[in-house]
């Protein structure tokens, strides 16, 4: 598994099209976060709003690509097969290649916090819990994109079709989603309301994520009157613990249905 | 000559001090017959020891408290009643009034009152003052109980009062902080209010003045109802942050000014209700989830010269249209995104305060869900430059320039400067090493 582990930090790491991406998101998000006054305190602000929703825009983005991508590269250029020959089980075979990639992206990830944090600093920001969190939960996004990225990268045939998939997800997920909830919720009966907004942080990491973010800095009144109870839950250690268990769920699965791919790949290799 | 006089009194009083040495339980006698047997004008100093209460003061007499003198109510309704003119309560630790019931302190039909540096704790209401007059309450504490505000009482309540002076308290843990129900003439000034439901609630009041309090976590900082005639300057009011929460809410009152303030991460900083001939003007609003909120109609409302910065939301009217100017000069928006030819410090275009979320908003109040979501800040801006949206309020002479921090000095924040270095740092370190061992490997 070890082997596995570097192996896939290697080749992502030399990757040059991922280092252009970690100098562009260490500098977009140290220039907003620089750009948006020193407002970034303890509650959700329209600065804090700006660095996360960066994240939330990028980080899926990134992580679907350079995920699928490898993969299917993998995959196209037969190196997949060769691996999948080596008395390796195939339970440490996708770990390592989950954590490799993890690896490799929340470095990624690392650099921009950190620059974004330097920056921060420089314009004479304070320390806030929403810097740290802020960076916990784009860590926890990056997990789970990458655990969906491998299995799109598997299923794929070729390179092409993992891109095609891959932008497709992230466009559905960060771009279209909100607005399909939307029209459905004009649609629906008035007490589904909190239903309809449950089911759709539960399937939706993106989602998930922001709703955490908010939730998790204490600033839920955000979501408005309508939502108060469900608000006060969401703040409360059940609701966190619940926002944990949804994202376990979320990593889990992927690798899952990768690691039965793989099985399956082995017994054909 | 008159100073003179004054002078004297704590001279000759002086001459007629007695000192009462508490002990426990037996010590309640001493006290209230100390004060019984003593003469108007006369001071008392309380020795350190917990006095049974409740007390009742029926003549004008002073009394000095050292450290630990304490008054321990045990459950009685009013702790210390205070039923005479020019008493002057000084250092005591007041406590344990009746739950649902009864204050720390009763002043009743008095005038010419001071408590000062008394701390009230575990009590329903802290000072209950009842048709007082030039009633001094200064740089107290008071505590109420960890229980729901529901509950509790209020810190500072002032019933058909006059001339109160309110300064330099320290109250938590109340249902309202400061409470002027038909109150007239009152001065509130340097007073900390936090973990309250209203920090300061006006209630039928009428000429006063609020100056620089801080209020802090309440539900509101500052609820003004059917009151009239008050300036409320250089205030910070901050994390108001319930979904109720209002920073200051002015509902059905008239010739309020509110100026200088800061309002601070609030769910809404500002509601106006039906407020009529007010002027809102130099006041910060930072970082709230809504800045101005306007409800019905505000009939002569000047809105000017103040600090809209990194609100989600810097306008929401949902009654009648207001004015962001007053024919001169308007706001600082940092929204606005501005010209300004002729260098006159004044944006050649009006800022118009439009939002697509908010329209959104009004239509299904549920969308609020999705306040600054990716999606819909992206639809916000785009929309902004494509369609010209019905505009929510208009300020046409927008000010481009802005003065922040004028108090406040920058804080160096040396552990976000770690927290950025570790992280810099050690990504640099697994990128080179990551690079370097590909190298040596290909090699």
């Amino acid at each position: 598994m070890n082997t596995a582990i570097k192996y896939q930090w290697m080749m992502m790491i030399r990757s040059k099209w991922l280092i252009t991406f970690a100098v562009l998101f260490a500098v977009l998000s140290s220039t907003v976060i620089a750009s948006s006054g020193h407002e970034a305190s303890g509650v959700f602000t329209r600065s804090t709003a700006a660095l996360l929703n960066l994240s939330l825009l990028l980080v899926p983005l990134v992580a679907l690509l350079a995920g699928s991508l490898f993969i299917a590269g993998e995959k196209e250029d037969g190196r997949l097969s060769l691996i999948l020959t080596y008395p390796v089980s195939t339970h440490s075979l996708t770990l390592g290649l989950y954590v490799g990639s993890c690896i490799s992206l929340w470095t990624v990830v690392a650099l921009g916090y950190g620059s974004a944090s330097i920056a921060l600093f420089a314009t004479g920001g304070t320390w806030s819990t929403f810097v740290f969190l802020s960076f916990v939960f784009t860590i926890v996004l990056t997990s789970i994109f990458l655990a969906i990225a491998l299995f799109v990268g598997l299923v794929a045939s070729n390179r092409l079709q993992a891109l095609g998939i891959s932008l497709f997800i992230w466009a559905f997920s960060v771009l279209f989603y909100e607005f399909i909830v939307l029209f459905l919720l004009s649609v629906v009966p008035k007490q589904w309301t909190i239903f309809l907004f449950a089911l759709s942080i539960i399937l939706n990491p993106v989602e998930l994520v922001r709703v955490w973010t908010v939730a998790a800095l204490k600033s839920s009144a955000l979501f408005g009157p309508q939502l108060y109870e469900w608000s006060k839950w969401a703040e409360s250690a059940s609701g966190q613990l619940t926002f944990i268990a949804i994202a376990c769920i979320w990593i889990i699965v992927p690798l899952f249905l990768v690691n039965v791919w793989m099985k399956r790949g082995k017994r054909y290799a | 000559m008159r100073s003179l006089f004054f002078l004297l009194i704590p001279i000759v009083t002086l001459l007629f001090t007695k000192t009462v040495y508490g002990e426990k339980i037996e010590a309640h006698k001493q006290l209230q017959q100390a004060i019984d047997e003593a003469h108007a004008g006369d001071v008392l100093i309380v020795k350190k020891g917990i006095y049974k209460g409740p007390i009742i003061i029926h003549k004008p007499i002073h009394l000095i408290a050292e450290p630990g003198a304490v008054v321990d109510g045990e459950g009685s309704e009013y702790v210390v009643t205070i039923r005479a003119p020019r008493v002057h309560v000084e250092g005591l630790t007041i406590r344990n009034s009746a739950y649902g019931k009864g204050a720390g302190v009763l002043i009743q039909k008095s005038s010419h009152v001071t408590l000062k540096h008394v701390r009230i704790e575990h009590v329903h209401y802290g000072v209950y003052v009842e048709k007082g007059t030039n009633i001094n309450l200064l740089n107290n504490v008071i505590r109420g109980r960890d229980i729901h505000f529901a509950q509790r009482g209020n810190g500072i309540h002032l019933l058909k009062t006059s001339g109160v002076v309110v300064r330099e308290n320290h109250i938590s843990r109340v249902q309202d902080g400061i409470y002027l129900d038909w109150a007239k003439h009152t001065m509130i000034e340097k007073n900390e209010v936090t973990n309250a439901r209203y920090a300061i609630h006006f209630m039928y009041a009428e000429d006063g003045m609020a100056k620089e309090n801080v209020l802090a976590e309440n539900i509101n900082g500052m609820m003004m109802m059917m009151s009239k005639q008050f300036t409320i300057g250089y205030n910070t009011i901050a994390k108001q942050l319930d979904y109720r929460g209002y920073g200051a809410l002015i509902y059905d009152s008239e010739h309020v000014v509110m100026h200088n303030n800061t309002f601070r991460y609030n769910s809404t900083a500002l509601s106006l209700q039906n407020a009529r001939h007010c002027h809102v003007k130099d006041n910060e609003f930072i970082g709230n989830y809504r800045a101005l909120h306007s409800l019905y109609e505000n009939p002569n409302i000047i809105v000017v010269k103040n600090k809209f910065l990194g609100n989600m939301e810097d306008a929401l009217i949902q009654g009648a249209p207001i004015t962001f100017d007053d024919g001169i000069k308007g706001n600082y928006w940092d929204a606005y995104q501005f010209y300004d030819f002729n260098d006159d410090g004044v944006g050649d275009t009006p800022h118009r305060i439009r939002s697509m979320y908010s329209r959104l908003l009004r239509k299904w109040p549920s969308v609020q869900f999705y306040f600054q979501s990716p999606a819909l800040s992206l639809l916000d801006t785009t929309e902004s430059f494509f369609t010209q949206a019905q505009a929510q309020g208009e300020d046409r002479f927008p000010l481009i320039e802005v003065d922040r921090n004028k108090n406040e000095t920058i804080e160096r924040s040396w552990k976000l400067l770690l927290f950025g270095s570790i992280l810099f740092v050690s990504s640099l370190l697994m990128i080179g090493y990551g690079r370097r061992m590909t190298y040596e490997k290909n090699c």
